[in-house]
């Protein structure tokens, strides 16, 4: 005789499908779930403590993206995004949370992996208030629901999706892949995980008149360049930095749009003055970002060694609440003859 | 001349090459300004050093460890 041993998470015949403009939970043979067509969860209690109970999915679930144009039921969520920055496709997990009665349950999407219990009320969204999921803790119930009656519950992760959100703070979900779906996951990605410096992207300067980096993005909570064997032609010159929101279609260069420590207005930060020129001297640095994307200053604080110089490397601000979304060194009067920068981004969570 | 974009190489249009040399003219200027600049205010504190040091009794040795610490270039 074959025996079934379920455990905490156990989901029966359930499935996530992507139909037009709607992204709908329903049973994995694509039909309707229903009486006669039910699929189940192992779940543990919220009524008895210690136990875990065989909860029903008695309907499908679901919501309309921004596909569905002005009928979208998630417009408005940030999910601890900034308001009006589109975002390009990131990751979400699946969470099932039984209801007070323990008699059906209800799909949520976090950008939280691995949570075990549900956030507080003023973190759950639902499809007739999307815009109580501002923070990055937030759930979102793909239904209606009475937000209190989830809030601080016992929660199953059951798979992730993946969406893109557009200026207008409304959420696309991506086609499924292999990558998403019920009980599939995206995969880790290299050069770092959760909290870690990922690497994002490399210049090697050349006789170069200056470097820069764009897409900057919520994604990473603060960036870093790291700056290595930098040598200048001529002794003297400034290794200067400018901000950009506008992805580098310009850079923001109005003489009062920045200050530092030698200048309290200025249209650029200068990170170290007076380098020395001679080839082979290499300076080194590391420019700290902090958070570009949020809307407030942006703040650069400089680590790092070279010879000659009046002061150690200089922090600076970007004196504006706009998002930065590009960054641009250059010399003040001459190339950068040599030396590598390499652009990290700290994952945050 | 060039740019490096995400690590791509750019070559610079004429008008772009212009304001780059254009901008490396008007940096020297003003670095040289920030320069002389800190000169004068450097004359200002090592001149009330100078009366300081003097009120204070300090030796000569002393007098320079301050200027070396205090003054910006």
């Amino acid at each position: 005789m074959q025996r079934l041993f379920y455990y905490p998470g156990y989901t029966n015949h359930l499935g996530f499908a992507k139909s037009g403009n709607d992204f709908v939970v329903r049973s994995s043979d694509g039909r309707d779930a229903g009486s006669i067509n039910m699929p189940f969860l192992i779940f543990p209690s919220r009524v008895n403590e210690g136990s875990t109970e065989k909860i029903e999915f008695r309907a499908n679930q679901g919501f309309t993206d921004a596909g569905g144009g002005g009928a979208s039921e998630i417009i408005g969520a940030l999910f601890g995004t900034t308001t009006g920055v589109a975002e390009s496709a990131t990751p979400f997990y699946v969470y099932a949370i039984s209801n007070p009665d323990e008699d059906n349950l209800v799909i949520f999407l976090s950008r939280q992996k691995d949570v075990n219990q549900s956030p507080v009320t003023a973190d759950i969204g639902d499809t007739n208030d999307p815009t109580n999921a501002i923070t990055i803790d937030a759930f979102f119930a793909v239904s209606s629901i009475t937000e209190a009656d989830y809030a601080e519950q016992p929660c199953v992760m059951i798979g992730s999706i993946e969406m893109s959100k557009d200026t207008s703070d409304d959420w696309t979900v991506s086609a499924l892949t292999a990558e998403h779906g019920v009980n599939r996951y995206p995969k880790i990605a290299t050069g770092g995980g959760g909290g870690a410096w990922e690497f994002i992207s490399s210049a090697e300067a050349s006789a170069s008149s200056s470097i820069a980096f764009t897409d900057l993005s919520s994604d990473y909570i603060k960036y870093m360049v790291a700056i290595d064997g930098l040598d200048t032609p001529n002794t003297g010159t400034n290794l200067n930095m400018r901000t950009s929101s506008n992805n580098g279609s310009s850079y923001d260069s109005g003489s009062s749009d920045y200050a530092w420590d030698g200048d309290s207005v200025d249209s650029e930060i200068t990170i170290a003055e007076s380098l020395g020129g001679a080839a082979g001297v290499g300076s080194s640095f590391n420019v700290y970002i902090g958070n570009p994307s949020e809307t407030k200053w942006t703040y650069i604080y400089p680590v790092g060694a070279f010879y000659g110089g009046v002061s150690p490397p200089n922090v600076g601000v970007r004196k504006s609440t706009t998002a930065v979304n590009a960054i641009l060194f250059f010399m003040s009067s001459s190339t950068l003859t040599s030396g590598t920068f390499k652009l990290y981004g700290l994952n945050p969570s | 001349m060039h740019k490096i974009v995400n690590g791509k190489t750019i070559e610079l249009t004429e008008k772009e090459k212009a304001n780059v040399e254009a901008s490396w003219v008007v940096n020297e200027e003003k670095i040289a300004n920030r320069k002389l600049k800190l000169e004068q205010d450097n004359a200002v504190l090592s001149s009330a050093l100078k009366k300081i040091s003097r009120i204070a009794g300090l030796t000569l040795d002393e007098e320079k460890a301050y200027e070396k610490e205090y003054l910006k270039i």
